[in-house]
C-alpha cells in the first residue's frame, strides 16, 4: 500500500525512540510532570511505532527521502 | 539536497539557540519568581511573630527578653535575627547557619530582599518589633541544590517540548524546502521547453536566434566571423510516410546526436522543426565552413540502423557568413536558408550564400504570392497546342497548356511558376481552372461540331490529391465531357516517383474511362514491368530527341526504339517538338502515330485555335490523306458545322 522508505535499521531506532516516548508520555507520566506535553511526547511516540510498523514515514515521502537499501529512491525525481 | 541540508542545519541551529534563550529567561523567571513567593512568606510570618512578640514582651523590650522569646520559635530552614536601631545584632548563637557576613548585610539593607553567597540563597525579611527599637529579621537560606530539584520538575517539560518543537520545524522546513524544490525544478522544466526542441532536447528557434544574436555581437566586437548553417534532411518526408512518425522521430534524434559530435563546444546546433536544423559556427574563417559542412556530412550519411532498419539519409546544408553576407540577423538566417534552398534544387550537398542565389529565391517569393491571386485576377488563360495523326493528317486533339501573363513580370512559364505551385498547395486551384477553362471550350469546339480530345497536364502533386477524381468528374459533367475525350497527361517522374499510389489513382481514372498518357517519355527512369502494368493509352516521346533526331543519331535511335516499344506494349506513340516537315517526315517513316509541334501549331488562344481549325478542316479523319506536312495546312477530325 504504501511505498517502502525506511530501512531496518531506522525501523529499529523508531521502535525504541516510540516506545521510550509512550512510556515517557502515557505510562510514567511523573517524568515530565506536564500532561500536554506527555500527551504530545507519547503521540509522537506512536506516530514512530506506526510508521516503524509500515515501513513508511509519509514526511519522508513529502520530502523525497528514503533510507532504503535502494539508492534510487533516495533522491527525489 | 543542497539547499535541503543548508536548512536542515540552519533550522537545527536558530532552534537551539532559541530554546536555549528560552531555557535561560525561564530559569531566571523561575527563581525570581520563587524569592519573590519566599519575600511574601517571610513578610506574613514576621508580621504575626513581631506583633505576638511586642505583645508578650510588652513592658520589657530588652535583648534577653526577646532572645529567650524567640528561643520557642524554632524552624530548620528560618532563621531569626534581631538587631538594634544602631545595626548591633544579637541572635540565637546556635542558629549557625547564616554566617555573620551575611547578617551585618542584611542588618543594614533593605528590609526585604535576597542574597547569594557560597552555594546559598539567603532570602529575608525584616520588620520592627512594635514598641521596640529592635528589628526582627526572618532569614529563609536555601541551598541551590533545592532550587535545582524545584528546576527540574520544570525543566522536563520544557525540554520535550523543545525537542517536540524542533521535530515539528524541521519536517515542516523540510516540506517547505522539498516543495521550493520541486517549484524550482517545474519552473526550470517549462523554461527548458520554452528554449528546447521536445523530440531532440536541442535549443529551439526561439533559443537560436537568441544565441545567434549574442555570437555575432561578440564576433563584432573580436572581429571575427561566424557561420550560420541551414540543414534540412533529404528524403526525411519519404521515411516518415514508409516507416512510420516513430522511425522519422528517432531518425532526426540521431541526426541531432551525429551533428552534436561533430561540432566544437563553442558551437551551437538547433533544431527550427522539422526536419531543419540551424548551427551558428563561432571564430571561422568562411574557408573553414566547407572542411565543416563535409564533416557533417559524412557523419549524417553514415548508414543509421533504426528499429532494425537500414536507413541512408543524406542533408542539404546552405551557409551565410557573417558579417561578409549580412550584419542583420533575420537577413542571415534567410540568407541560410536561400543557400539550402539551392543546394536542394541543384541536388548538391552543399551550397553558400551568394546574391545570385537570392535573386532566383526573391522572384520565386514574389511568384508564390502572386499566384495566390492570379485565378481571380484573371491573370491565368490556357492555350491549345492541336496534335495531328501523321498516317492521316487529321487533327486528333489537342492539349491544353496554362500560360500566365503577371502585370509585371509579362508572361511566365509553366516550368517556372508549376514547381511554386507544387511547394506551396497552389496546384489544386490550378488544376481546376485549367480543367473549367479547357473543358468549357472542348464544349465550344463539340458545339461547332469538331470531335476533338482534350489533353490536360496533371503534375506529380495532383496525382496525390484525394480530391483529383471528383475534380475531374465535376468538371467534365459540368461541360458535358465524355471522359474517353479527355486525356491525361503525367509525366514519366511523377507516375515512377510513387509508383504504388500512382498505380491505384491511373487505375481508378481508367476505370473511368479518362485517357492516359505518358508526357515526357525517355527522361526518367521507368520501369518496364510498370510501364506494362500501368494504364496508360500514349507515350508522349520527350521533345529533346525528337527535335535532334536529324542531327544526332543516338537521339534517333531513342525515338526509333520508343516508338517500336509503344507500339510492342500496344501504345500510341506522339512525338512532340515537331519543329520541321523533315522531322515529321522521318517520324511517319519510324511508324509514330501522333506528333505535335510548331510546325503543325504553336499553342494558341482558343480563338486562334478555332480559326485555325477552320482554315485546316477540309480533311476529315476519314479521309485517308496522303503523306501528311502540306503546306496548305492541316487536316481536322471534326467536319464543320
Amino acid at each position: 500500500m504504501f511505498k517502502r522508505n525506511l530501512h531496518n535499521l531506522d525501523r529499529l531506532a523508531r521502535v525504541i525512540i516510540g516506545i521510550g516516548c509512550i512510556y515517557v508520555g502515557f505510562v510514567d507520566t511523573s517524568i515530565i510532570s506536564n500532561n500536554v506535553v506527555s500527551m504530545l511526547v507519547g503521540i509522537f511516540g506512536v506516530v514512530n511505532i506506526f510508521a516503524a510498523a509500515i515501513s513508511h514515514c509519509p514526511v519522508y515521502n513529502l520530502v523525497g527521502l528514503s533510507t532504503c537499501s535502494t539508492k534510487s529512491e533516495a533522491k527525489p525525481e | 539536497m543542497h539547499l535541503r541540508l543548508k536548512l536542515f542545519l540552519g533550522i537545527v541551529l536558530f532552534f537551539t539557540i532559541a530554546l536555549c534563550f528560552f531555557g535561560y529567561i525561564a530559569y531566571d523567571s523561575a527563581v525570581e519568581s520563587s524569592i519573590k513567593q519566599e519575600n511574601i512568606l517571610l513578610k506574613d510570618l514576621s508580621g504575626g511573630l513581631t506583633n505576638d512578640l511586642a505583645s508578650d514582651i510588652g513592658t520589657q523590650p530588652n535583648e534577653v527578653a526577646i532572645k529567650s522569646w524567640l528561643t520557642h520559635f524554632k524552624s530548620p530552614q528560618i532563621t531569626t535575627m534581631v538587631f538594634s536601631d544602631d545595626h548591633q545584632i544579637f541572635s540565637d548563637k546556635e542558629q549557625k547557619q547564616v554566617p555573620q557576613g551575611v547578617m551585618q548585610q542584611i542588618a543594614t539593607s533593605e528590609p526585604s530582599g535576597s542574597i547569594s553567597m557560597q552555594q546559598v540563597v539567603y532570602i529575608w525579611h525584616s520588620r520592627p518589633i512594635p514598641g521596640t527599637r529592635y528589628t526582627l529579621s526572618l532569614i529563609h537560606s536555601q541551598n541551590q541544590q533545592d532550587a535545582r530539584t524545584f528546576l527540574n520538575a520544570l525543566a522536563m517539560p520544557l525540554i520535550f517540548a523543545a525537542l517536540i518543537i524542533i521535530w515539528v520545524a524541521i519536517w515542516t522546513t523540510m516540506f517547505i524546502a522539498a516543495l521550493l524544490e520541486k517549484l524550482s525544478a517545474q519552473k526550470d522544466k517549462l523554461q527548458h521547453q520554452a528554449m528546447h526542441d521536445a523530440l531532440t532536447s536541442l535549443p529551439n528557434r526561439t533559443l537560436m536566434q537568441d544565441r545567434l544574436q549574442v555570437a555575432m555581437h561578440t564576433a563584432d566586437r573580436q572581429r571575427t566571423e561566424l557561420a550560420l548553417l541551414a540543414i534540412d534532411l533529404n528524403r526525411f518526408k519519404e521515411i516518415n510516410d514508409t516507416l512510420g512518425h516513430h522511425c522519422g522521430d528517432l531518425l532526426l534524434i540521431e541526426v541531432a546526436k551525429r551533428l552534436e559530435l561533430g561540432l566544437r563546444k563553442s558551437d551551437s546546433v538547433a533544431r527550427l522543426g522539422g526536419d531543419e536544423f540551424a548551427i551558428i559556427l563561432n571564430h571561422v574563417e568562411a574557408e573553414d565552413v566547407k572542411a565543416i559542412v563535409e564533416k557533417l556530412t559524412r557523419l549524417i550519411e553514415e548508414v543509421m540502423e533504426i528499429e532494425g532498419n537500414k536507413l541512408f539519409i543524406s542533408a542539404s546544408i546552405g551557409s551565410a557568413i557573417f558579417p561578409t553576407h549580412s550584419r542583420e540577423m533575420d537577413t542571415l538566417l534567410q540568407y541560410a536558408d536561400v543557400a539550402m534552398y539551392a543546394a536542394k534544387k541543384a541536388c548538391v550537398k552543399y551550397a553558400s550564400y551568394s546574391a545570385d542565389l537570392e535573386e532566383g529565391s526573391r522572384e520565386k517569393l514574389i511568384l508564390s504570392n502572386d499566384l495566390r491571386n492570379a485565378v481571380q485576377a484573371g491573370q491565368l488563360s490556357v492555350n491549345y497546342q492541336p496534335k495531328i495523326n501523321i498516317r492521316t493528317g487529321a487533327v486528333i486533339g489537342t492539349e491544353a497548356l496554362i500560360r500566365w501573363k503577371h502585370p509585371t513580370l509579362g508572361f511566365v512559364g509553366p516550368d517556372r511558376f508549376i514547381p511554386i505551385a507544387e511547394q506551396t498547395g497552389l496546384m489544386r486551384p490550378l488544376t481546376e481552372f485549367v480543367l473549367d477553362t479547357a473543358l468549357q471550350d472542348l464544349r465550344r469546339l463539340s458545339d461547332q461540331g469538331y470531335t476533338t480530345s482534350m489533353a490536360i497536364n496533371l503534375s506529380a502533386v495532383s496525382l496525390q490529391d484525394p480530391e483529383l477524381e471528383s475534380l475531374l468528374l465535376n468538371a467534365a459533367g459540368k461541360w458535358g465531357a465524355q471522359p474517353s475525350q479527355v486525356v491525361l497527361e503525367i509525366t514519366e517522374t511523377a507516375v515512377m516517383d510513387k509508383t504504388v499510389h500512382a498505380m491505384e489513382v491511373l487505375q481508378s481514372l481508367d476505370k473511368l474511362g479518362f485517357k492516359i498518357s505518358m508526357d515526357d517519355f525517355g527522361t526518367g527512369y521507368s520501369s518496364l514491368v510498370n510501364l506494362r502494368r500501368l494504364p496508360i493509352q500514349e507515350l508522349k516521346v520527350d521533345r529533346t530527341f525528337v527535335m535532334n533526331m536529324l542531327t544526332n543519331e543516338e537521339d534517333a535511335t531513342i525515338v526509333r526504339t520508343i516508338i517500336d516499344l509503344g507500339h510492342s506494349l500496344g501504345k500510341k506513340v506522339v512525338a512532340e517538338g515537331v519543329e520541321s516537315e523533315t522531322v515529321l517526315q522521318a517520324l511517319a517513316e519510324l511508324g509514330c502515330d501522333i506528333a505535335q509541334g510548331y510546325h503543325i501549331s504553336r499553342p494558341v488562344p482558343f480563338e486562334t485555335l478555332a480559326n485555325w481549325l477552320k482554315t485546316n478542316s477540309h480533311h476529315t479523319q476519314a479521309d485517308p490523306a496522303p503523306a501528311p506536312g502540306l503546306a496548305s495546312g492541316w487536316p481536322i477530325a471534326a467536319k464543320p458545322s
